[in-house]
């Protein structure tokens, strides 16, 4: 008799848990059904704020004559040097403009072209000693080299030019030709709110 | 009529499933995100004051950078006691339907006393102006890292209406799950271990449903690594984030137990009355 009792219940008991998995089968469908895409579009939102990336493999930069740069350096990393001979400059350039970014070396701006992309590259950084405080001793013809972790640039000044700090026209982006933008604040031993920019302009050597 | 009834206990079975659901999601919700007292609890836990506080006074030192002036000008201007209260505040805005605006006169006044304490001089109109300027931009600078955004009023807005709906749902769902069981009762013509059986039945597939939220959504999305606005802002959401899964997942797999033990239980009993009479 135990054995009939729990043989009835098991069995009731299956039947019962078939049926459930069977409700919820129907709501995960119908739920997908109508509200599939929208589902998708907020998981590859979410996604997209959370990369992990100390397991992301960095893949390296590579630049091709025909198709330009690809793998993009990710924002807020190293991918340069820029070295300044003439005022003694040798700096670390970041792929962004943050404040963070500019604290610890030169800024890259996000919507300008790449070193070896054939349009114009504006850098940007502090008008401290160590940086590019000294900017006016730069004459026309003075090199600046970007050292990139996919090849080497080498740009020569063809002009310097003090611009207040909402002339960003003065400071084009095109991709016509390749010209490298470099400014920094001005005047250089300002008190106060710095309005002015320095800006170097140099053209690619080679 | 038969075929009727058992068809109708089905369809009540999975509205009741989805009434189980709903109320369960509410709940979390409002006890979670829609909780004053909990964000508190959380940006307290993920040690946010003290971060925002540190991101603060990195944002002034790049505008003294540029500035000519030196560092030491930003010494004692804020606290972390004043970052505090203006999180709150924000908070308190969202919240609350506040409309406090934060308070920087008091940035201003030390930061305006520690510049003319490092010049020694007297000021020329120009550099009066740039001084200003700069002063004007810090402050800014300082709203913005508090504020994260401009919109907590509009936040609050939605915020109010939400929970209007979020009180009248609970009660709704409530109702209606009553209501679920009475006609449950009403259908099993009373027979208690068929009303039993139906609200496991509707117990262990929302515990189901909520446990395959939780899988989904996990293996979507890497929690852990959740980027936003900043370290201290990110931390707190996904703390939030991986408590609500962890709760769900708890939820989900309580409704199974329950499920489980209400099915077994009047099914055992039920069958050892049948034999014994």
């Amino acid at each position: 008799m135990h054995n009939k009792i729990i043989g009835k219940t098991i069995k009731a008991t299956i039947s019962k848990i078939i049926v459930a998995l069977f409700i919820t089968i129907a709501i995960v469908l119908s739920i997908y059904l109508f509200l599939g895409a929208r589902i998708k579009e907020v998981m590859s939102i979410a996604s997209k704020v959370a990369i992990d990336s100390e397991n992301k493999e960095i893949e390296p930069i590579v630049i091709d004559d025909n198709e330009g740069l690809t793998n993009y350096p990710e924002y807020g990393t190293q991918y340069a040097t820029i070295e300044i001979p003439s005022i003694n400059v040798n700096l670390p350039v970041y792929f962004g403009d943050t404040l963070d970014i500019l604290k610890k070396g030169v800024g890259h701006s996000a919507g300008s072209y790449f070193p070896g992309e054939g349009g114009s590259i504006v850098y940007m950084g502090h008008n401290f000693p160590t940086f590019f405080r000294r900017f006016s001793e730069l004459k026309k013809g003075d090199e600046i080299t970007i050292k990139a972790t996919y090849g080497e640039y080498k740009y020569k000044i063809y002009d310097m030019q003090i611009i207040k700090e909402t002339e960003t026209e003065k400071i084009p982006i095109q991709d016509e030709e390749e010209i490298l933008m470099v400014y920094t604040c001005y005047p250089f031993n300002n008190i106060g709110y710095a309005t002015q920019r320095y800006v170097v302009y140099a053209k690619l050597e080679k | 009529m038969k075929i009727a009834k058992k068809i109708l206990r089905y369809i009540v079975a999975i509205i009741l499933t989805l009434l189980i659901i709903i109320l369960v999601l509410v709940s979390l919700t409002s006890s979670t995100i829609a909780n004053k007292d909990y964000i508190y609890k959380k940006l307290e836990e993920a040690d946010y004051y003290t971060k925002i506080y540190e991101m603060v006074k990195s944002n002034f030192e790049n505008y003294i950078y540029q500035s000519g002036l030196d560092p030491t000008v930003l010494q004692d201007i804020v606290s972390e006691k004043k970052v505090r209260e203006d999180t709150n505040t924000i908070i308190d805005n969202i919240y609350a339907g506040l409309e406090e605006k934060i308070e920087t006169d008091s940035i201003k006044d030390n930061l305006n006393a520690n510049i003319e304490k490092s010049l020694g001089k007297t000021l020329n109109a120009t550099q009066r102006q740039a001084v200003d300027t700069l002063i004007n931009e810090i402050l800014k600078e300082y709203t913005n890292t508090i504020l994260h955004f401009n919109f907590e009023n509009e936040i609050n807005k939605v915020y109010q209406k939400a929970m209007k709906y979020v009180d009248l749902a609970k009660k709704v769902i409530i109702i209606a799950i009553a209501v679920c069981i009475l006609l449950l009762i009403g259908i099993t013509m009373r027979r208690i271990y068929r009303i039993f059986n139906f609200l496991g039945i509707s117990c262990i597939s929302s515990g189901l449903f909520l446990v395959i939220v939780n899988l989904f959504i996990n293996q979507g999305i890497k929690v852990q690594h959740i980027t936003i606005l900043n370290d201290g802002m990110s931390i707190v959401i996904r703390n939030i984030l991986l408590e609500m899964l962890n709760s769900i997942m708890l939820y989900g797999c309580i409704l199974i137990g329950i499920g489980f033990v209400s099915i077994v239980g009047t099914n055992l009993i039920h069958n050892i009355r049948k034999y014994k009479n």
